[in-house]
């Protein structure tokens, strides 16, 4: 008999609207100055905005600070420094924030020259508003629950994944792995959902394994 | 006229429902359009098409425009072509009769949204009447689609003194934004993919273009689709034509229209037809608005589609070329880099020489050029078309009832 939860999931979507700052970095020096300045949102968008925008493909630098470093810089090794920092490694966005700061410093207390780019090759310091919208749809079961899954935009998936455990870390886990954890009583598949990493996976197929994860446990 | 439900096929139902979620949160509230002019140009087709979707997402949207002279337009385009950085010769006289005609309109017009979205420069002097006790709990947005990276400081400053009156700006690329003391909002413009400028066509119909147009639909075909305008370089893909023509056997199409706001096209027209010089593989046409079918069938028949812009606004064109799973090279200036990875999606270029490089590897690797092509189509299915850009369009209405810069709905 299939476990039937006392409180349902309920899904919710995210969608934003990137806003600029005004702010931006010719070279190293400047991003690193910039990075300090900014705020949590900045940090997050930069760090986060690319598993909407690139749906399809996974991008070489998965932020926009490793892919400005690597692609306008050139400095290669620092990009991938940067892209390779496990943000799951990190209690807050402030402590990756310090991390990225760290990675920087590090390279340029070595006194390695790096170069200045043309305005059309600034790094620009965007943040984003957020609009969260419940859509209405709720699953009291497993089956229910990937149902729905299959048909909600991957900004839904966004949302519970990233949204109270990643930009505002007020929940342990994410909202699917607490839900199938405390409701449906299935530790062993929430952490498995827990366990997958988004950052290397595009957000589209990331959805899938999802789905094909919880569809086992049906 | 397309229903928003057309789109399900493409983006999926389940972005169709939560743009209808979302677009019934403005419930109530009157979205008034303000530009310059009802057609040509990239903001009159993306109005034309948008405004209609609004209304069938429960947006009440609606579309006015400025009225303006022959002075006005050309006092426009000298501010236009200034703003993307050309010299002009804008006097005291110029500006005077700016803001002349934007007193006439704030005369005749009637201002009665709830939430007033003027786009470009030429209308944005109607923000004046915000001062006024019956328009001050009205929000005002300005939206920008040309790129002002390189504007001229005192056509700037002119424009700033009205920018800054409003509640939100809106941009096209990150490249595009300024120092202003209003938030700035990124909006990407879009393309619809069932407009008949980028819906699919039967092969019939495009042999039927190319005879029309006397192309010879076995040679190797390079096409720039945009309006006669120098920012456009048409001059330059000439070049571009001749340096590849050299060693690979091509010809060479270059086609657009013409926006009403626009007195040089015929000059810049005139100018690409006399370098052309009689070469019969350089086609050159100048078509009337309602020629979307040609251009789209000018589209999928070319082997690479090129945009040598100087200067761009967003350049739309390389967006429906992509969506057409065609290669691209293009400049990277204005919005081109957000819509093209370099050797991803498409090439980016920055001089002639380098263009002609480009366009002699797509044509002579056709494996190549097709991975190009449909990785293009891929990104602008994500980010560039019309249902993306609705969306982004009605969360910022709905920003404008809300000072958090996180909204619960």
């Amino acid at each position: 008999m299939e476990n039937r939860a006392n409180y349902p999931f309920k899904f919710y979507t995210r969608l934003t609207l990137p806003q600029l700052t005004g702010a931006y970095a010719l070279n190293l020096k400047e991003l690193l100055g910039g990075i300090k300045k900014s705020d949590d949102p900045i940090i997050y968008y930069h760090t986060h905005h690319y598993l909407i925008q690139h749906r399809y493909h996974i991008p070489s630098s998965p932020n926009d600070f490793a892919y400005w470093i690597t692609e306008r810089l050139g400095e290669d090794l620092l990009g991938e420094e940067i892209s390779s920092l496990d943000f799951f490694n990190c209690k807050t966005l402030d402590e990756y924030k310090d991390e990225i700061i760290d990675k920087i410093t590090a390279f340029m207390s070595e006194n390695k020259k790096t170069k200045n780019v043309e305005m059309g090759g600034r790094f620009n310091f965007m943040r984003a508003i957020t609009f969260i919208m419940n859509t209405g749809k709720e699953a009291y079961t497993l089956k229910e629950f990937v149902d729905i899954l299959r048909h909600i935009t991957v900004f839904s998936i966004y949302y519970h994944f990233f949204e109270s455990h990643v930009r505002l870390r007020s929940a342990e886990l994410n909202d699917f792995s607490l839900w199938i954890k405390d409701e449906i009583k299935l530790p062993e598949l929430a952490d498995k959902i827990a366990n997958l990493d988004p950052y290397t996976l595009t957000i589209e197929k990331f959805k899938e394994d999802i789905i094909k994860l919880t569809e086992n446990y049906i | 006229m397309n229903s928003i439900n057309d789109y399900t096929d493409i983006v999926g139902f389940e972005t169709i429902e939560e743009i209808k979620k979302i677009g019934s949160y403005l419930s109530g509230k009157i979205i008034q359009n303000i530009n310059s002019t009802p057609v040509g140009g990239g903001v009159a087709e993306i109005l034309g098409r948008m405004v209609p979707l609004m209304k069938e997402v429960g947006v009440d949207a609606r579309w006015d425009f400025i009225k303006g002279g022959e002075r006005f337009f050309e006092v426009t385009k000298k501010m236009h072509n200034s703003l993307h950085g050309m010299k002009e010769d804008i006097t005291e006289d110029d500006f005077r009769h700016f803001l002349d005609v934007t007193d006439e309109n704030l005369r005749e017009m009637n201002l009665y949204g709830d939430i007033i979205c003027i786009h470009d420069p030429q209308p944005i002097g109607l923000v004046k009447i915000k001062n006024n006790n019956n328009h001050k709990d009205k929000k005002f947005i300005w939206r920008c689609h040309i790129d002002l990276s390189s504007a001229n400081v005192k056509t700037f400053n002119f424009l700033k003194k009205f920018i800054e009156k409003y509640d939100y700006s809106v941009f096209s690329s990150p490249l595009f934004a300024k120092k202003l003391k209003i938030p700035q909002i990124l909006i990407s413009p879009s393309i619809d993919p069932l407009s008949d400028k980028n819906k699919d066509l039967p092969q019939q119909t495009i042999n039927d273009v190319l005879e029309k147009f006397g192309i010879d639909p076995e040679k190797k075909t390079i096409t720039q689709v945009s309006r006669f305008d120098r920012l456009k370089d048409p001059l330059g893909v000439i070049d571009v034509y001749r340096l590849v023509k050299k060693h690979v056997d091509c010809q060479l199409v270059l086609a657009g229209g013409g926006a009403t706001d626009d007195p040089e096209g015929i000059e810049v027209f005139n100018e690409v037809v006399a370098k052309a010089g009689g070469d019969k593989d350089i086609h050159v046409f100048k078509l009337p608005p309602a020629s979307n079918i040609e251009i789209n069938a000018l589209q999928r028949a070319s082997t690479v589609v090129l945009q040598k812009s100087i200067k761009e606004g967003f350049g739309l064109t390389v967006s429906e070329a992509l969506w057409k799973s065609k290669p691209v090279v293009a400049s990277a200036v204005g919005g081109i880099p957000l819509q093209i990875t370099h050797r991803h999606s498409g090439l980016l270029s920055r001089t002639t020489e380098g263009t002609a490089l480009y366009v002699k590897q797509l044509i002579q690797n056709p494996e190549y050029a097709k991975q190009l092509g449909e990785n293009g189509h891929e990104h602008v299915k994500r980010n560039f078309l019309i249902t993306r850009h609705l969306r982004d369009y009605i969360l910022l209405f709905l920003k404008t009832g809300f000072k958090e810069d996180t909204v619960y709905l």
